[in-house]
């Protein structure tokens, strides 16, 4: 009696480990999404690690006013909505995770968002109030991951159930929606010449016509490419180019070939979003280096090694390149006249708190970063610190 | 601790689960992989297994003899320590048999949960966890996304209530197997509680994780099911309770029960099972 008791007891014990172990941390991730901030006329957007939309007034935050200032613009915006899949603690989470970057678009007074429970939804600028949803109602689409996207007039949002929406800007009414076009779609679409490129989560890019996709049929008929393994990050397009990372190599394919121009291997997955600019490709890899790649042959030009993950898209300011290692460091590196051949280093090393996996947003001088410590922060390139920063906690 | 822990659990069971994919027909990959990792840990871990099963059904057979120790010296606890331990002795059984090799077994068991759960990558935030995970080998990196579906089961996704059932039924089986009838109505109720608990927890538990999960355990208790109907021959008793029921009574089956084997050789399971007795 006493061992079954103790083979009972042991039983409950592993369990309740088990339970414990898969629905902690190291077991499951907790999804509290990398949104990234976007400046538009003196006010940040930014979407917090607990599903709120905020808009920030960085002349209110540099004066330290209470936050949100609501005479200066400020608002936030709490999803009613709460994410997660029924009973599994594998994947639930307590807000609607945001994982894209705001798109504001003044002439319609609109901030954009997608969310993680698959709807769209449309904030008024100045208000913060909701303007529309996409689906409207209880339905929704699969999990949106990427940022939305505006090209001549419409809204593309690219979607967990493998498809490409088209909306209308003002009132959010479906355009179009695309056929399925691979497993999931957690990338950010590019545009050009009337064509939006697509990456697909099992290694496909398309290059599909921005009017609509209606049918297999149109898939087929237009350019696709397809690499050795899945796993994307969002494409980019560059003088008939387009740049894009599956897996531990970077990408690059001529618009309308379907063979590889050049791949360039880094030593883990390039996560975030290449940048290219004069004839350079920058890409941060998970292996913590920052890649400088000829455009035109794929040949290492420099690396430097951040000491930590590249997760965050970097950004250019002005003459500067500012690539964020998620353990909080901002890496400057003067593009203008770079120093030390292969070896360059950055001219500033700027630390801020929190870990960053969020896109960094430039203007005027200042980085702006949302930190997944849920801050969003200043730093002022020149004086090399930060200048603010606030919680993005506001009720 | 969380270092080691991957580095020399976590990550080579993980690697090794993709690895696996990668070898796979594309249509059905991570089900196989998953599949044939529970029958190479599973095989791995044979000696652990059987000896857990052997000590366990030992340990069920000496209950009555434990049962007339306790009666007769239920006033001198310290006579019944030395008594309870002469009989372990004389009959060959560690009393920790059953217990220590379940608990050699855990860690593994937790480390696969964990492998499933991270290769599955179902949000973002655990894909971009499973990248500081994974080796930096070709083989591992075009292996990756794994096709999550396999059969009728999309292994990332919760909720299947047929794959749910059917880990319930399983390990009813597999419980069922080794748990020995007892005309004591203390430890039949909490016989009867063990059989149904276990395999509702668990159906439960299939219904809140991602399908991978449920279908490890739904392998392992296959295995465990073949284990032991070949190793200790036959269906244990599953099958003595239904002949139970059509012989009109359990007074039959106590009885036989009620005389262990005290033999080392059969108390540790080697030689016939004592069910077999009145089979």
């Amino acid at each position: 009696m006493k061992h079954v008791k103790l083979l009972s007891f042991v039983v409950v014990v592993a369990l309740a480990s088990l339970v414990l172990v898969s629905c902690a941390p190291r077991g499951s991730t907790p999804t509290v999404g990398w949104s990234g901030p976007t400046f538009v006329n003196g006010m940040v957007y930014v979407g917090s690690t607990e599903g709120k939309i905020l808009a920030v007034n960085v002349s209110a935050r540099s004066k330290g006013l209470d936050f949100p200032s609501s005479a200066d613009g400020e608002w936030v915006y709490s999803n009613p909505v709460s994410s997660g899949s029924g009973m599994s603690c594998a994947q639930s989470t307590s807000g609607v995770t945001i994982y894209g970057t705001p798109v504001v678009v003044p002439d319609e007074n609109l901030v954009y968002i997608g969310a993680y429970n698959g709807k769209v939804y449309a904030l008024g600028m100045d208000t913060g109030v909701e303007r529309w949803e996409y689906p409207k109602g209880e339905g929704n689409i699969g999990a949106v991951v990427g940022s939305p996207v505006v090209s001549d007039g419409s809204l593309y949002v690219s979607s967990s159930d493998g498809r490409i929406y088209s909306l209308n800007l003002t009132y959010g009414d479906k355009k179009w929606q695309s056929v399925v076009l691979g497993d999931k779609l957690w990338s950010t679409p590019a545009f050009g010449n009337g064509v939006i490129y697509v990456s697909t989560f099992d290694g496909y890019i398309y290059g599909l016509p921005a009017t609509g996709i209606f049918s297999q049929e149109d898939v087929e008929a237009s350019w696709s490419y397809h690499a050795e393994s899945g796993f994307v990050s969002s494409p980019v397009v560059y003088s008939g180019t387009v740049f894009c990372s599956f897996g531990n190599n970077l990408y690059a394919v001529r618009e309308g070939s379907n063979s590889t121009a050049w791949n360039f291997s880094g030593g883990k997955w390039f996560w975030a979003s290449p940048l290219v600019r004069e004839g350079v490709v920058y890409a941060g890899c998970l292996d913590n280096y920052i890649y400088a790649v000829d455009s035109q042959t794929g040949a290492e030009i420099w690396s430097y090694d951040t000491g930590s993950r590249i997760v965050s898209t970097p950004v250019f300011a002005g003459d500067y390149l500012v690539v964020a290692s998620e353990d909080g460091n901002l890496f400057v590196f003067d593009l203008a006249s770079p120093s030390g051949g292969e070896s360059v280093q950055p001219v500033k090393v700027i630390p801020v708190t929190g870990d960053i996996q969020s896109p960094l947003c430039f203007h005027d001088g200042v980085i702006y970063l949302r930190s997944q410590d849920n801050y969003l922060q200043a730093v002022d390139i020149g004086e090399g610190r930060v200048v603010w920063k606030l919680p993005l906690t506001g009720k | 601790m969380a270092e080691l822990w991957n580095l020399f659990i976590l990550d080579p069971m993980l690697n090794g689960l993709v690895a696996l994919s990668s070898i796979m027909p594309r249509e059905v990959e991570f089900g196989l992989a998953i599949i044939l990792l529970t029958i190479v840990v599973r095989l791995a871990l044979t000696p652990l297994t059987l000896k857990q099963l052997r000590s366990t059904l030992a340990m069920q057979g000496m209950q009555p003899k434990l049962k007339d120790l306790q009666k007769k010296y239920a006033r001198n606890q310290q006579k019944l320590k030395q008594e309870t331990s002469k009989l372990y002795a004389e009959a060959g059984v560690n009393p920790l048999g059953c217990i220590l090799p379940m608990l050699v077994q855990f860690p593994v068991w937790i480390a696969l949960y964990q492998s499933i759960i991270k290769v599955v990558a179902v949000t973002p935030d655990a894909l971009l966890d499973l990248s500081q995970h994974l080796y930096s080998s070709p083989l591992i990196a075009h292996a990756l996304p794994v096709n999550s579906q396999f059969l009728w089961i999309n292994l990332g996704a919760s909720g299947d209530v047929l794959l749910a059932m059917l880990v319930g039924a399983s390990m009813w089986v597999q419980q069922k197997m080794t748990t020995a009838p007892t005309s004591d109505p203390k430890q039949k109720s909490t016989n009867d509680m063990m059989l149904m608990m276990m395999p509702f927890m668990f159906a439960v538990m299939s219904l809140m994780f991602p399908s991978g999960l449920p279908l490890f355990w739904l392998v392992s208790n296959i295995i465990g099911i073949a284990t032991q109907y070949f190793v200790v021959g036959g269906w244990g008793y599953l099958r003595s309770s239904s002949a139970t029921t059509q012989r009109g009574g359990s007074h039959k089956i106590v009885d036989v029960v009620a005389s262990p084997p005290h033999t080392k050789a059969s108390a540790s399971g080697e030689g016939s099972p004592w069910w077999k007795i009145w089979k």
